[in-house]
């Protein structure tokens, strides 16, 4: 990818150079040298507020960027915390009293940064000594792995569908795809769980593997990036002989990598947080994801609740820091004439 | 080096490199033959989204036209008129959509100007990229905590504030609680609404913007009149995505404060978890299809206000 | 650097799974880490095969087997006889043979009289029997003072002494250790159990300590110590002749059962196996037959092998019709039964239950029932189990909703919406245990079935025999919901000098008496908490008009009611000890006592603590004008309206109804709520005679008062400061019955779950003002906005 912002100060200056600016002050004769000078200066002036425009945003961005930090930071220093520290610091917060209700936190409760001791205690109760985590953080991978990667294959195929031909009906078909798409999950739960005790899918992982896989949220967003995709192409593509299937293939799918990986990144993180469908859908506590698990923190746990936390964002980090590039790369609009 | 490129508003189609080819006569039978093949393409989505979201909004219209899931007489329209009346109902709506109003609005602005202020070439671009898409990564148990600590009555935003001498708010029982929750909605979305808004301000192409510097327009004229039309999809998209997302708001709101908190942040799911509880399914039905027909309208508008106002530039 | 990353990523990445799944896998070594969850990797069976069960009862002498133990044919077990006429005791170790199913030929192989107990024994492959013995000094006569008894009693520990014999399988002694030397200078030994391996070492699980071994001649050889937060449950030899234990360690999650070998040179615990199934730390184990080990806890039997380290479900007891709760021993035989010997103290019936592996077509299946409740009930399991053993058409299975190893409110929250979906869905069990579920919104929605057409067309029960106000209290919109078979009674009392004798009153009242003695408790370990919660589970009529459907929580009133309950602790002061209630009745130290009445001695009780004094039922405050008592069935069973076993169910329900409230069964407890069976139990009461001796004389108690048959002469509470007050139990009168009538007569039930979200919101609130954070102004207004939030909802 060009660069195309250097380029662009060069033209600039080039631009500037060569034409005349609207509002210019009344020149005196000068001459050439001075004249060269005066522009100099007046280019180094702009490059000079540039440069202070740079630094603003530059500040800007990073108070920003230190307060969306803050609570992984947070959560992070804070899984080095030995039990007793975190207990002491975070205890009241998660308490609940003899009816169920929350407890009052009646001292200043701080968020704290630096742990007073780095121990590594939560993490070896998590890893070594409680296998229970572990078996829910597995739970979590199979629920969450086969939906993130059949949604997309389906997804993928429906967008090229709806980008390539789009009528009347289709578009009927789109809308309501968005609109049930918003449904919150209290309304679907239970035809959800009607529809899987009628298959006969209920307290499997299908239950929540299918309406994952089918979900019409990945297709919503790919098909805005396959409908970029010139006609051009395409054309060109069908006159060297490529059926339907090869269009896809050959042409659509690498174009659209970069959507197709957020897609990848936005479905996961959405299902990697699901709590009330396992819930609901899976009643054997064996299979339920960390995710409910981690919603299930009472005070006797909250030492561990930062290091199950961490590990908790790895998996999400690690998709995060892979799809990154084609995140961003991938989703320019691509010109006509790179085909 | 004069280009006589009039700026003018609708004006792209002087982009030589893309070849508009005019699309197939309906009636042809390629065209036809298209039809069937991109609707193969559909199938498996479509079978899927028919058994797994289609015949449950069915099933739940059925269930708002009858008095009670287990008895299952037919009422009407009864449900709807009772739902519409109820207090708690319309106190759910209002805040719903106050919420919505307020925060949609500026995670679409906010993340632009973000956009727009990483595009500047300032150092560690990527670096901040990663960090302002972090929130995302972190799981809703971690993020109650610290919300509850800092905004709880004796917490840190309020220790804060008392050392200016104002007087502490127990921000989640108090009007201002809706604060409170557009700024986690913000912190949470902001990210990702910016990167879709950093690739869409790299693929304006660069003809456009140098031909506007050339007709010596100033930044803003230039933001205006060129970048809001090749923006304008993406902010149909972000609007629908944060549109989303606020909806999913409501885990953490349920966290932070039970099943009925204070009025201010009582939203329409609220209503709907708590209806599902007392077996009032009839209830959550129907609310559940008056959102959806709001739901309808709004998008509706949207998808149209989209096309009428981008249409030239996309194609 | 962009493929570097990737690289890196997908390293960082194979990294972490592979190392999770290192420390996911199973099997660690050594004694000092805590053992794997007790959710063990447990496979359900598929049933091919299902286990029937068999009972008989074992006759009367046999009752009080304990410790049994299979080696070869022949069955040992531990018998302990009292005889009352003499007055004497014998403990022995018995040898049976275990022929069909029957214990036959007895044989004692030990047996000691007065004064000399076995406390264990154990025996090995080769029919050597292994046991421990204490023998104690003997008792002074008849006729002895009580100084000298209690002298007796107290240095009975440091005079006995402790045996360890072993007699060979013929029948000879081969050695008697006296280990006394050992013991000194503990309160008391004694030991759970020992065992003893092919080599003749023994292994003793000492009572508080860890184990002792014994070497093959029977000396003292060292001890084995276990971890600290638990203790030793159980030993056993395994089919490899090695000796194991089971312990059981206290943790975070709960308790933990660890399987380990027993080391005996090592003197430590050896190999320990994964996957023990734990039964929440109350599994005992024998040796398989096929399998290694055959383990059971109150759930069922499940057969363990130490090669996979595997455990696997044999049987559900409850499947087999048999009360977990009361097994006691279970033996494995060659010819692939199961016997279990259940013991049932209340009924006090010893069971001998064989069960036999059938293929499971070949067992007649039943229509089955299904009960949906939130908790574990073991009353409730009683009753399926004689039900099922009973009934030949129908089964009844039961689901609990709860997930008993986590007790969070959201864990009740998640159960509730568990069953709210499975009502919903259609598949809602067909009977609901209803003690913990919101009644009145489940009648509203028709959930639960009309009994009345039942009762009114049952041949067992007759409608008109119940109280009234039950089928009123229990009848919702018309219908009558659930049908309890008893009651009991909770209310408060007070003298009457101070609240007059009208029973009810309101809660202005309740304030100005504490105002009146400002310095006197109000009620036994009322914290603020506390007194919010009472007053809003029993009053809330006060702050909620509902048929306006509004409510009133920033009125002055409720934030009166704020500002007195803020006068309470925060917690109770228990640092003056526990101070006896009537002593503080009587001063008006004390100004209510709580009165849980389930009996009508229990009337006495209450009115005695007032030491004479003329008392009042007050009751709860409450603005209605009731009587201010609240009245708490003990069983609420509902059907199902969608259920397709109505009859059946309503068949259950009128077993359970129907069953005799006799004093002894323990969950049929209280007030039967049939008129006549009332009127028993009132006759019953008031029939009671002091007993008599030989004589014809009145037996008294050390007070010189009279010994009432089954009761008792009274007794004697001493406070933590050494104060005293007696209670002398006197005969039941008339006037305590006409009590309870009239209690009964006013009494209303509780609200579940109105109270519970209501309660929640205002408990939460008021603790700002009752920490002093907020105004009380402020903390009423959030009150008031989010009850009102609630009303509105629910309208």
């Amino acid at each position: 990818m060009e660069d195309f912002r250097k380029k662009d100060v060069l033209s600039e200056e080039i631009l500037y150079l060569g034409t005349e600016p609207k509002k210019k002050k009344p020149q005196k004769n000068y001459s050439q040298e001075v004249l060269r000078k005066m522009d100099k200066r007046a280019a180094r002036a702009r490059k000079f507020f540039r440069f202070i425009k740079v630094s603003i945003a530059t500040v800007i961005a990073a108070f920003f960027a230190i307060l969306f930090l803050m609570p992984i930071v947070l959560t992070i220093s804070n899984s080095f915390m030995a039990s007793s520290e975190i207990a002491s610091n975070y205890g009241t917060v998660f308490a609940t009293n003899s009816n169920g209700g929350k407890v009052y936190i009646s001292e200043k409760v701080n968020l704290k940064f630096i742990p007073d001791m780095v121990s590594f205690s939560q993490y070896s109760t998590v890893l070594f000594k409680s296998p229970e985590y572990l078996l829910k953080f597995w739970n979590s991978v199979i629920l969450v792995g086969p939906i993130v990667l059949f949604q997309l294959i389906v997804a993928t195929l429906a967008s090229y569908g709806f980008a390539r031909y789009t009528g009347k009906i289709r578009a009927i078909i789109f809308f309501s795809y968005v609109i049930l798409m918003l449904m919150p999950y209290q309304v679907t739960l239970v035809p959800n769980y009607l529809v899987s005790s009628w298959l006969k899918i209920l307290d499997t992982y299908w239950a929540i593997w299918l309406p994952g896989i089918f979900s019409p949220f990945a297709v919503f967003l790919l098909t805005k990036f396959m409908k970029r995709i010139p006609e051009s192409m395409i054309e060109a593509a069908q006159i060297d002989g490529a059926g339907e299937w090869q269009i896809y293939r050959r042409i659509c799918l690498p174009l659209c990598k970069g959507a197709i990986c957020s897609a990848a990144i936005l479905v996961f993180i959405d299902y990697w947080n699901m709590v009330e469908q396992p819930l609901i859908l899976l009643a054997d506590g064996e299979k339920h994801p960390l995710s409910v698990f981690l919603s299930k923190i009472n005070s006797g746990e909250v030492g561990l609740a930062f290091a199950v936390a961490t590990i908790y964002m790895v998996p999400t980090l690690l998709v995060f820091l892979y799809g990154e590039e084609y995140l961003v790369d991938g989703i320019t609009y691509q010109g006509g004439v790179k085909g | 080096m004069d280009k006589k490129v009039k700026l003018s508003k609708a004006n792209t189609n002087s982009e030589e490199t893309v070849k508009k080819v005019k699309p197939p006569k309906r009636n042809s039978k390629r065209f036809r033959k298209l039809k069937f093949k991109s609707g193969l393409f559909i199938a498996p989505s479509f079978l899927g989204v028919m058994t797994f979201f289609l015949i449950p909004f069915c099933v739940i219209i059925y269930y708002s036209v009858l008095d009670n899931p287990i008895s299952a007489n037919y009422v009407g329209f009864e449900n709807f008129k009772n739902v519409a009346k109820n207090e708690a109902f319309m106190t759910a709506v209002k805040n719903t959509a106050t919420f919505s109003a307020i925060a949609v609005p500026l995670a679409v602005v906010l993340s632009l100007i973000l956009a727009m202020v990483l595009d500047l070439n300032i150092p560690f671009r990527s670096q901040f990229r990663t960090f302002f898409l972090s929130p995302m990564m972190v799981p809703v148990a971690s993020i109650v905590l610290i919300w509850q600590v800092l905004f709880h009555n004796n917490g840190a935003v309020n220790d804060v504030i008392m050392k200016f001498g104002v007087d502490r708010i127990d921000w989640f029982k108090s009007d201002q609680a809706i604060i409170v929750i557009v700024i986690l909605f913000l912190w949470k979305n902001l990210g990702y609404n910016m990167i879709l808004f950093m690739a869409a301000l790299a693929s304006i192409p660069k003809d456009i913007l140098e031909v506007a510097r050339l007709e010596s327009a100033t930044p803003l004229q230039t933001f205006f009149y060129v970048k809001t039309r090749y923006l304008s999809s993406t902010v149909l998209f972000v609007t629908i995505m944060s549109l989303i997302s606020s909806f999913k708001i409501f885990r953490e709101i349920y966290l932070l404060t039970t099943d009925y908190p204070y009025p201010t942040l009582y939203m329409l799911q609220h209503y709907m978890n708590n209806k599902f509880k007392k077996l009032d399914y009839q209830a959550l039905s129907a609310g559940a299809i008056m959102m959806s027909i709001v739901m309808v309208l709004i998008i509706g508008l949207l998808f149209i206000v989209e096309e009428r106002f981008g249409k030239d530039v996309e194609g | 650097m962009f493929h570097k990353k990737k690289w890196f990523i997908t390293g960082m990445a194979l990294a972490l799974s592979l190392g999770l799944t290192a420390c996911t896998s199973k099997g660690t070594d050594g004694s000092d880490v805590d053992s794997k969850s007790g959710k063990a990797a447990v496979e359900e069976i598929v049933p091919e095969f299902t286990y029937v069960a068999k009972f008989s009862s074992l006759s009367e002498d046999m009752g009080n087997l304990e410790n049994m133990v299979i080696s070869g044919e022949y069955v040992y077990a531990m018998k302990y006889d009292f005889n009352a006429e003499t007055n004497s005791d014998s403990s022995s170790v018995v040898k049976y043979q275990l022929n069909n199913g029957k214990f036959e030929n007895p044989e004692k192989i030990i047996e000691f009289g007065n004064n000399g107990y076995v406390l264990n024994f154990c025996v090995d492959e080769a029919g050597n029997v292994y046991y421990v013995s204490r023998i104690s000094p003997d008792a002074p006569g008849e006729g002895a003072t009580e100084e000298q008894m209690n002298a007796y009693y107290e240095s009975m520990e440091q005079n006995s002494k402790y045996h360890l014999i072993k007699i060979d399988a013929q029948g000879n002694q081969v050695y008697d250790v006296d280990f006394t030397n050992e013991t000194k200078g503990r309160d008391y030994f004694y030991t759970n159990q020992i065992t003893a391996d092919e080599k003749g070492r023994v292994f003793a699980i000492v009572g508080g300590e860890g184990i002792w071994t014994f070497d093959e001649n029977g000396n003292k050889s060292g001890e084995i110590t276990v971890s600290q937060n638990g203790y030793v449950h159980s030993m056993g030899i395994g089919k490899d002749k090695k000796c194991y234990v089971s312990y059981v360690q206290y943790g975070n999650e709960g308790a933990t059962t660890t399987f380990a070998e027993l080391d005996y040179d090592g003197k430590k615990l050896g190999k320990s196996y994964a996957n023990y199934p734990s039964g929440n730390g109350s599994s005992s184990f024998t040796k398989g037959i096929e399998s290694d080990i055959l383990c059971y806890d109150g759930t069922g039997v499940y057969e363990y092998s130490m090669e996979k380290e595997e455990a696997q479900k044999l049987l559900s007891w409850l499947d087999c019709d048999v009360n977990g709760d009361q097994v006691s021993a279970v033996i494995p035989t060659a010819d692939g039964k199961i016997y279990a010997i259940t013991r049932d103290w209340n009924a006090n019936e010893t069971n001998l239950v064989e069960l036999s592996k059938m293929k499971t077509e070949d067992v007649i299946k039943r229509e089955t029932i299904k009960v949906g409740t939130i908790y574990q009930d073991s009353s409730l399991n009683t009753k399926i189990i004689e039900f099922n053993k009973s009934n030949d058409k129908y089964r009844i299975t039961v689901k609990t909703y709860m997930d008993e190893n986590d007790w969070s409110e959201k864990s009740y929250q998640d159960a509730i919406a568990n069953l709210t979906n499975d009502i919903l869905s259609g598949n809602g069990p067909d009977i609901l245990d209803l003690s913990n579920l919101d009644v009145n919104n489940l009648a509203k929605k028709g959930v639960l079935e009309d009994l009345m057409p039942y009762l009114e067309k049952s041949t067992r029960l007759n409608k008109s025999d119940f109280f009234e106000r039950i089928l009123d209290v229990a009848t919702i919109n018309g219908s009558l919901v659930y049908l309890p078979s008893t009651f009991t009674l909770s209310t408060l009392a007070a003298k009457t000098s101070l609240v007059g004798d009208k029973m009810g009153w309101t809660l202005e009242d309740m304030m100005k008496l504490q105002e009146a003695y400002p310095k006197a408790e109000l009620l036994q370990g009322a914290t603020k908490d506390l007194i919010m919660q009472m007053m809003l589970m029993l009053d809330k009529e006060a702050f909620i008009d509902a048929e306006k459907n509004e409510c009133h929580f920033d009125s002055q009133q409720f934030k009166n009611l704020l500002k007195f309950a803020n006068k309470f602790p925060k917690e109770y002061d228990y640092s003056n000890g526990y101070q006896l209630p009537p002593l503080l009745l009587k001063d008006n130290r004390l100004l209510l006592s709580d009165a849980n009445i389930y009996s009508f001695e229990e009337v006495q009780s209450t009115l005695a603590y007032f030491s004479g004094d003329q008392v009042t039922f007050i009751g709860y405050p409450n603005s209605k004008g009731g009587n201010g008592c609240i009245m708490m069935p003990n069983e609420q069973y509902g059907i199902n309206a969608k259920s397709e076993h109505k009859d059946a169910a309503w068949a259950f329900l009128e077993d359970v109804i129907d069953s005799e409230t006799d004093d002894n069964r323990y969950y049929g407890f209280g007030f039967s709520t049939m008129k006549s069976r009332y009127e028993k139990q009132k006759a019953k009461a008031l029939d009671v005679k002091p007993m008599t001796d030989e004589n014809g004389e009145v037996i008294t108690d050390e007070n010189g008062n009279p010994v009432y048959e089954g009761v008792g002469g009274g007794y004697t509470m001493v406070g933590d400061n050494g104060e005293e007050w007696n209670y002398v139990y006197k005969p039941v009168t008339e006037e305590d019955c006409a009590i309870v009538e009239k209690l009964l007569a006013g009494a209303t039930v509780i609200d579940v779950s109105m109270d519970e979200e209501l309660g929640k919101i205002i408990t939460e609130e008021a603790q700002a003002y009752f920490d002093g954070a907020k105004s009380l102004d402020d903390v009423a207004n959030v009150i008031q906005n989010r009850a009102n939030l609630y009303l509105k909802e629910n309208n």
